[in-house]
């Protein structure tokens, strides 16, 4: 077993060098891997400094509140330390001094003790937990690394993401040093295509999707963060039909995808008839009620009026036809009878402007689905 | 020292008057008396009662009354009728519980009623001469009170707040009592007409209990069935308007709340033909002669124009020679206000104005637009205006064209058509105000129009100083680095050890 003491201090790096700098912004600084049998010892201990604790925990809550109402958040929680430790170890396995002989095979182990910190992290529990995880990973992503060059007639030096160790005076060489801002998914690119040729980037898109609110808010984007993950259609997950089930974040989430409604909408369209949706009315019902949020927001709140899209596209019927089928249907959302006449009348309209767009066979299988939903789900939107 | 003596089987003379074996042996009198400490025993007493059993078996007989002993001590006293020895072994059971004594005796003098010591009960050791309305006798004491006041039971349960339930234990009745202030009345009876909630409607009315009041206080009352949910959040939430949840069919407690004592257990002590309904503040409506309820359809405000034409004319064709035209009229009508975005306040309040402009918020003055006219100001805001309470609303019902709030134009032709009818008579850009029935509109040309911290405010100047902007509030983006190099970067790497963890119990979430 590891010496207590050393773990205490694997904690104390964690926090103080790792997690709270990359929440507040600044130097981020990883240097010893820290493995996932620490996991019981993290799971009970507290940071030797009040301080970073306070400070992490306000960053978390800080920037958690600026997507959706939260009371608090539970911190230290082991869900966003293990997260934290699979990043930290993550950008260990970045180091290019690991391209040496005798320190290229701990790029195995560490890979291993990232999955092995992952594996404890399940589906959020919390819409707090759901925040915070969402932060993390949208800090995470937004990591870059500094590179500088200096070449002399006759010498190249290179420091990736290390203070450069030679002293520069004007006049004797290295008089135009090159500066390279690298974000997190050249680093890892960097990363595969040295000599070793690891690759690193299905870890990053793991961590990734740890945190399904992360990945609702990037349904629009036409690729993941990482280029060299394996790139997959989105899929109502169940973390991310837990996380949609609160109503606060599925506003929340509602609200960013309008901003890039066509392309997010599309997708969220070719999503609704996967199979394991469909085999569960509950499941589809959540799914369902995201849609028409979007619908209804996009008529209240922006007043504007339906995208335009091709008919051909598939994703923008279907989900073109979650509005129309809602509002042909009396009894499926019975809070549009609470709106008064000039808001019903927005929401009417663009259902109106949406209905030329829907082929009937798309139309008629929606109504299906719907009454399905509603049977599970019987009020669409809780007032 | 004792005061009593345990009964015997089959005993038949005792010292205590007026008491007796009953069927079963046990010393019983004609009544049975409860002793409690204080008032909130005794409330316990009866809600303990009241959960467990019907108080309405015990109301008949029952007296409360405060009583003082010599020393001057003040203690609480239940009467009521013994009848048995079943219902006083119950009532010695709760009022044990509630921390009283219990006693039984027929006039004055009172013996302990039998407990697990006595199965049979006491008689006394020796009848005291004293001069005291109630004498009661126990193991331990002999007491002498007198009667200082006696306590309605009726104003004990009136006076009594209810408290509020937990969120988990609130349910919603299918029957509920809704009261509006009579300002509120008659929108509340249109909105349920219009949202087909079968409701009916009364008008409680009864003299003010205060000298300033003037005129009578009136209430609404509303008996709802089958409410849907979203109506009841709705009502819940106006001011003005409270709930109930009735108990029987003539006292009800507001919605959310909950009477200490259970009051369909004690249904004898209020009228058939009354209503009682209790607040969640404390205060009582008792409405005492309940007023006969009406449909709320039957009530709904309908326009009729007895003066209008005779519908039995032939129609006719239009005709150029014969034009038939319709002025535009304004009528009330029964909607909730929407797009109120104006204000018109005659010149007069132009000081209540001024005044009120050092009150309003930044947003309000950047987005309110203000014209002066000789005999009005107009002000306008196209995100609402509520927030400014002075003079009179206006809604806009087309582009640019407004009619005090609570009315609307007839006939009620199309937005698009006023703005043509507006558009003909006048210069472009100009905002129509209907002011009064049978007017011509006001017209008021929209470059008089300025905004309230332009045109208002006078002109600025002031002393240069030296200021920065403040610091951002989002954080900066992480930047990476490595920490020093080592041969063997594992080395002395914590948490090497095993790589399938395991959580002890009591793991952090």
């Amino acid at each position: 077993m590891s010496d207590p003491a050393q773990m205490q201090l694997a904690y104390d790096t964690l926090l103080g060098s790792f997690l709270l700098p990359l929440l507040e912004g600044g130097n981020v600084t990883v240097s010893k891997p820290i493995g996932p049998g620490c996991a019981s010892y993290f799971a009970q201990t507290r940071c030797g400094s009040i301080d970073t604790d306070r400070r992490i925990f306000d960053a978390l809550h800080r920037a958690s509140s600026a997507i959706a109402n939260v009371e608090t958040l539970h911190w230290p929680s082991l869900p966003i330390l293990a997260m934290s430790a699979a990043m930290y170890n993550l950008l260990c396995a970045t180091d290019p001094a690991y391209d040496r002989l005798f320190a290229r095979d701990a790029r195995k182990t560490i890979r291993s003790w990232s999955e092995g910190w992952l594996s404890l992290v399940s589906t959020p529990r919390t819409r707090g937990d759901a925040l915070a995880r969402h932060v993390l990973v949208e800090r995470f992503i937004s990591l870059k690394r500094q590179d500088l060059v200096l070449r002399s007639w006759a010498y190249t030096y290179r420091f990736h993401g290390r203070q450069p160790k030679i002293i520069t005076v004007p006049g004797l060489g290295f008089d135009n040093p090159e500066r390279h801002d690298r974000n997190l998914d050249q680093v890892l690119a960097h990363a595969a295509s040295s000599g070793t040729g690891f690759h690193l980037a299905d870890i990053a898109d793991a961590i990734f999707h740890r945190s399904p609110l992360t990945q609702l808010l990037a349904v629009g984007r036409n690729q993941g963060p990482f280029s060299q993950a394996p790139s997959s259609p989105f899929v109502f997950s169940i973390a991310t039909l837990t996380t949609l089930s609160d109503r606060a974040l599925r506003s929340a989430v509602a609200g960013r995808l309008l901003v890039q409604e066509a392309a997010s909408a599309s997708v969220l369209g070719l999503a609704l008839f996967q199979p394991e949706l469909l085999a569960n009315p509950a499941l589809l019902a959540i799914a369902i009620q995201l849609l028409l949020e979007m619908h209804i927001m996009g008529a209240l709140d922006r007043r504007s009026a339906a995208p335009g899209r091709d008919n051909g596209d598939l994703g923008f019927a279907r989900y073109a036809a979650v509005l129309v089928a809602s509002i042909d249907d009396e009894h499926a959302v019975r809070e549009l009878e609470t709106f008064d006449d000039g808001h019903r009348a927005l929401v009417q309209r663009r259902a109106e402007g949406l209905r030329q767009r829907v082929p009937r066979d798309v139309l008629l299988e929606m109504r299906g689905h719907l009454q399905r939903a509603l049977e599970q789900e019987p009020d669409f939107l809780p007032s | 020292m004792t005061f009593l003596e345990r009964a015997a089987l089959h005993q038949t003379r005792f010292r205590a008057p007026g008491v007796q074996p009953d069927s079963r042996g046990v010393v019983l009198g004609h009544k049975g008396l409860v002793l409690f400490p204080s008032l909130d025993r005794v409330v316990a007493f009866f809600r303990a009662y009241g959960d467990d059993g019907s108080l309405d078996e015990i109301l008949p007989s029952l007296t409360i009354q405060r009583v003082i002993s010599p020393l001057k001590t003040r203690e609480i006293i239940i009467t009521l009728s013994a009848e048995s020895s079943y219902r006083m072994d119950r009532i010695a059971a709760i009022a044990r519980l509630a921390g009283g004594d219990v006693f039984t005796g027929t006039q004055r003098h009172f013996v302990q009623y039998r407990d697990a010591t006595s199965p049979l009960g006491y008689d006394i050791a020796e009848v005291a001469d004293v001069r005291a309305d109630v004498v009661v006798y126990s193991q331990a004491y002999r007491q002498a009170y007198n009667i200082e006041r006696e306590i309605p039971f009726r104003e004990l349960i009136l006076k009594l707040t209810p408290y509020a339930l937990p969120a988990s234990e609130r349910t919603t009745a299918s029957r509920l009592f809704v009261t509006a202030e009579t300002g509120l009345g008659h929108a509340l009876i249109g909105y349920l007409f219009r949202w087909r909630v079968k409701a009916s409607v009364a008008l409680a009315e009864w003299p003010s209990t205060s000298a300033f009041d003037e005129k009578p206080r009136r209430l609404h009352v509303f008996d709802v069935e089958d409410v849907q949910p979203r109506i009841l959040d709705l009502l819940r939430s106006l001011p003005g308007v409270c709930v109930f949840e009735p108990h029987g069919g003539v006292v009800a407690v507001e919605a959310g709340y909950r009477h200490p004592i259970s009051l369909d257990s004690c249904r004898s002590l209020f009228p058939p033909d009354s209503l009682t309904l209790f607040r969640g503040n404390g205060e009582v409506i008792v409405i005492d002669t309940l007023p006969p309820f009406a449909p709320v359809r039957s009530l709904v405000r309908t326009p009729i124009a007895i003066d209008g034409a005779d519908p039995s004319q032939h129609v006719r064709g239009a005709s150029q020679t014969n034009p038939f035209i319709v002025p535009l009229r304004l009528a009330p009508n029964l909607e909730p206000p929407k797009n109120v975005v104006a204000i018109v306040l005659p010149a007069e309040q132009r000081p209540w104005l001024a005044k009120l402009l050092y009150l309003l918020p930044p947003r309000a003055l950047e987005s309110i637009r203000m014209a002066i006219g000789d005999q009005h100001i107009y002000m306008l805001d196209a995100a609402g205006i509520e927030s400014v309470p002075l003079g009179r609303f206006y809604s806009e019902v087309a582009r640019r064209i407004y009619v005090p709030t609570g009315m609307s134009l007839v006939p009620a032709v199309q937005p698009a058509v006023l703005e043509d009818l507006a558009s003909l008579g006048t210069s472009q850009g100009a905002h129509v105000f209907f002011e009064r029935d049978g007017e011509p509109p006001t017209l008021v040309q929209d470059s008089a129009f300025a905004s309230v911290s332009r045109a208002m405010l006078q002109h600025l100047s002031g002393v240069v100083v030296h200021a920065e902007m403040p610091g951002r509030t989002d954080p900066p983006l992480p930047v990476l680095g490595y920490g020093p190099e080592t041969r063997f970067p594992l080395w002395g790497a914590p948490g090497r050890d095993t790589n399938t963890p395991a959580l002890p119990s009591g793991e952090r979430k």
